[in-house]
């Protein structure tokens, strides 16, 4: 039992650390991201590679998160000075691109066979069962970044990404650099991203392009939503809502009478449905602010 | 010492069928006051777009302190001491008003990613300052007591006034006021009409579109009335005022 | 073999164009990004396959109703989703996600009840003609063929209807359209209908040139985005053309690139366009 609680805790962990850095895009920034699981495969691709390639880990894991973070400004440079569906429909292009250049790219990821066998963090000292390290590996990272975004949110830099997301003319109007703090955001999120593409890997143990297909993006943000745009603890709690959900549903499983591949589609439409009834009905999500409700922006 | 602070040559600016701003020349003197009038749609707002940088201008200069601008993104623009406000009210909905006013000053070391972690003392001082600051302005504006609320749940007066309040933040040198007495009651419109006089004895310059006619006529030194894309009539208020194609242009146009 | 693929590249294109005429569509008029544009040919492609497979009817009559089907849900959804949103003057980022959840709606929908797998329709087996070496299917000359037909009749809607007129005055201006009197939510529906059901259309024929797949649309969003880019957005004339150099240039890639990378293709196009020409080559001629 407790080591299927912290299998799906790890699990959670990982995608909680995700779905802060599509929150600092979104839900502080206003910015559209559907390709977030390109960076989340470019983090746990570098990572796996450089190791396997005799690097040290820490240097592949750190390559890992940069390269996800250049990617990141380089997917901004030609969208992020125009309207925001642009940001959208490039990024959700781009990560199919990762995708497909990792399936057919047999010389250098394997394609579909994917890649195993590779350095964990301290996994030679780890005397007992190195799930409960990876957990708390995780679980430390996660309290990390969420402290650290915390004081950026929280500082004028913050204040100045929150007047973007409001209406960034009149950040320009302020003197304000506006696609600078985009990139900047963009470099950030994406590179949280590739940190989390990183301890990916390290708990699936190996890794092939079918863990990077779009719904991973969905998956991010659903947890932003449900957990409500601009409120990073609420990300934490959606990562544990879309866990329970995912889990509660696979436990149904036996008692219904729809075979695996309905229940996963059904799965799925019941995330599209909350997407559109939350954006709908309850944008600030399942515990924003209620005063933030209806505020037409 | 009445050189000139903003000129504006023969500037221009075509949307798909509609020639918004033609040929438009205008020259703002420093420490100047001055009214920008005009019928619904001759291209005011327009005007102010071309010069603080949101459109960019088919043809025509604009030059501001003797600097060239026309290619200058917005943001320099404001930097270098430009700053302006909007018609249709911006505030920034899901921030308090005092987060609205504590993102004017410019040059903020927070506002720098790294120095959040390597210059905190000097970032939290700044705040207080800017913290001091804004609550003299809202205390000015009478929205002291509303400085806690989220921005979008002001009214649109006082969503206005914000705007004005919040451009105030930056110390510019020059500010463009987009009717900025709009939805304003009187009493407070007659009380920052001495404030934008006293603002001027410091040394700022304005540039003022407002419908109003009474209003604009106490707090500006000359008006420019534009007409069809063109300023074609400059001079004292009371000149402005008599001129035929003035009183046209607001017959019966209400306020 | 160049010549082969010219052929497929107009084929492909003038699918992607069609598609791409309502996406533009709602683009222009109300403003957002619609990403579940792709996921309603995936639908109407498998209306079709129940009508003609599943009970059995004429695969002409099938793809006439399964586009009237398909357009009608289009409209539903206005009455569901977008109108309401509409009213509330919802910021065009929401619509962009909620849009986002429709697709994963429909495109999951499609896997629960027909499953991952690709189908067919029933249809005759029909070999291809060869005409100056190039091999052409008569499946490909019945799509070309129905998606020429479809582009000249929406040609004469937006030129020559009223409703027709008062969606180019939509894209233009649509307060100013409301003001003139014009039944904005009314006309806003038949355009519903109209880009839905082309899309429905266009699904039909991508699948009788490849197969019914559920993800079939998603293959298409991009190179849609693409040639929606490419002709200006809001520009049915610019999306056809954007849409006819899509699909040539995917098909004609495969020469240096493998085939799998054809989505890159439509990725760099638009980034190019993005870069040097962010309003599409085809400014200042909208609708
Ligand atoms: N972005 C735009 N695209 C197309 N036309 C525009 C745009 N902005 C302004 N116009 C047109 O340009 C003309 C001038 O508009 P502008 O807003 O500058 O007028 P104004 O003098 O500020 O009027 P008002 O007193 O009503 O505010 C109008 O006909 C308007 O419709
Ligand atoms: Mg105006």
């Amino acid at each position: 039992m407790i080591e299927y609680l912290v299998a799906i805790g790890l699990i959670t962990g990982i995608f909680a650390i995700f779905a802060l850095g599509l929150n600092l895009e979104w839900g502080f920034t206003g910015l559209i991201n559907f390709g977030h699981v390109g960076f989340l495969a470019i983090g746990a691709y570098t990572t796996v590679l450089l190791n396997q390639g005799g690097f040290p880990l820490w240097i592949s894991m750190a390559a890992g998160v940069v390269l996800a973070g250049f990617f990141g400004m380089l997917v901004g440079i030609p969208t992020l000075k125009l309207k925001a569906d642009y940001l959208a429909i490039v990024t959700i292009g781009f990560s199919e691109i990762v995708r497909l250049i990792l399936l057919n790219e047999d010389w250098l990821t394997r394609g579909p066979m994917g890649l195993h066998g590779f350095d964990r963090p301290f996994e030679a000292l780890i005397p007992f069962d190195y799930n409960y390290f990876l957990f708390l590996f995780t679980f430390v990272s996660l309290a990390v970044i969420y402290i650290l975004l915390e004081q950026l949110v929280h500082s004028p830099w913050g204040r100045v990404l929150k007047s973007i997301r409001e209406d960034e003319d009149v950040a320009s109007a302020l003197g304000k650099n506006v696609f600078s703090y985009k990139i900047q955001v963009l470099i950030l999120g994406s590179a949280i991203a590739g940190f989390a593409g990183a301890l990916l890997a390290f708990n699936l143990q190996y890794i092939n392009p079918r863990n990077f297909i779009p719904m991973e993006t969905f998956y991010a943000w659903i947890i932003v939503v449900l957990g409500g745009s601009g409120n990073n603890k609420g990300i934490i709690v959606g990562a544990f809502m879309l866990q329970f959900f995912y889990s509660g549903t696979r436990l149904l499983q036996d008692f219904i009478m729809f075979d695996s591949t309905q229940m996963a589609s059904l799965r799925i439409m019941i995330i599209g449905l909350l997407l559109v009834v939350f954006m709908m009905y309850k944008p600030q999500g399942l515990l924003g602010k209620k005063e933030e409700l209806g505020l037409g922006r | 010492m009445k050189h000139s602070l903003l000129e504006v040559k023969e500037v221009k600016k075509q949307f798909e069928s509609i020639l918004a701003v033609d040929d438009c020349s205008l020259i703002v003197k420093k420490q100047a006051i001055t009214g920008l009038v005009g019928a619904n749609g001759a291209g005011k707002t327009t005007l102010f777009n071309l010069i603080t940088g949101y459109y960019k201008a088919d043809s025509g200069k604009i030059l501001f302190n003797d600097i060239r601008i026309d290619d200058m993104p917005t943001f320099k623009r404001a930097r270098i001491g430009m700053v302006r406000t909007f018609q249709i009210t911006k505030a920034l909905s899901r921030m308090t008003v005092l987060d609205n006013m504590m993102l004017g000053p410019k040059g903020q070391s927070g506002e720098k990613i790294w120095n959040i972690w390597l210059k905190s003392g000097k970032i939290s001082k700044e705040e207080d300052m800017a913290k001091e600051k804004a609550l003299e302005i809202l205390d000015f504006f009478n929205m002291l007591h509303m400085k806690d609320e989220y921005a979008g749940a002001l009214s649109g007066g006082q969503k206005k006034l914000l705007e004005m309040a919040r451009s105030l933040m930056i110390d510019p040198i020059m500010l463009l006021l987009d009717e900025p007495f709009a939805g304003v009651n009187p009493t407070l419109a007659k009380k920052m009409v001495i404030y934008i006089k006293e603002l001027r004895e410091k040394g700022m310059t304005f540039l003022i579109i407002e419908h109003d006619i009474p209003l604009i006529t106490k707090v500006s030194d000359t008006l420019s009335f534009m007409s069809q894309g063109k300023i074609i009539l400059e001079g004292t208020p009371e000149e402005v005022k008599k001129d035929p194609r003035v009183r046209d242009a607001y017959l019966g146009g209400g306020d | 073999m160049l010549m082969q693929l010219v052929v497929n590249g107009i084929v492909v294109g003038s699918i992607i164009a069609m598609g791409a005429i309502g996406l533009t569509m709602v683009y222009g008029i109300l403003n957002f990004a619609n990403f579940s544009h792709a996921d309603f040919m995936a639908l109407g492609a498998y209306i079709a396959f129940l009508l003609n497979v599943t009970l059995g009817l004429n695969i002409i009559l099938s793809f006439f109703i399964s586009i009237v089907i398909t357009g009608a849900i289009g409209v539903l959804l206005d009455f569901l989703v977008w109108k309401p949103m509409r009213k509330k003057k919802a910021d065009l980022v929401s619509l962009i996600i909620i849009s986002i959840g429709i697709a994963l709606i429909i495109r999951n929908g499609l896997i629960f009840f027909w499953g991952g797998g690709s189908r067919h329709y029933d249809l005759p087996v029909l070999k291809g003609t060869e005409m100056f070496g190039v091999i052409v299917t008569y499946n490909q000359i019945i799509a070309f063929g129905t998606a020429l037909v479809f582009m000249i009749i929406v040609h004469y809607l937006l030129k020559y209807t009223r409703t027709g007129k008062a969606m180019r005055a939509l894209s233009d201006d649509i307060d100013l359209a409301r003001i003139s009197g014009i039944n904005v939510d009314k006309v806003i529906q038949w355009m519903w209908f109209v880009g839905i059901s082309l899309a429905g259309a266009a699904g039909v024929l991508y699948a009788l040139e490849t197969a019914i797949r559920p993800n079939m649309g998603w293959f298409l969003l991009l190179p849609m985005f693409a040639a929606v880019i490419l002709g200006g957005i809001g520009n049915p004339y610019g999306a056809i053309v954007g849409g006819m150099i899509i699909g040539l240039s995917q098909e004609i890639s495969t020469l240096f690139l493998p085939s799998e990378y054809k989505l890159g293709v439509s990725l760099a196009i638009m980034i190019v366009v993005l870069l040097y020409k962010p309003e599409g080559i085809f400014k200042g001629t909208k609708i």
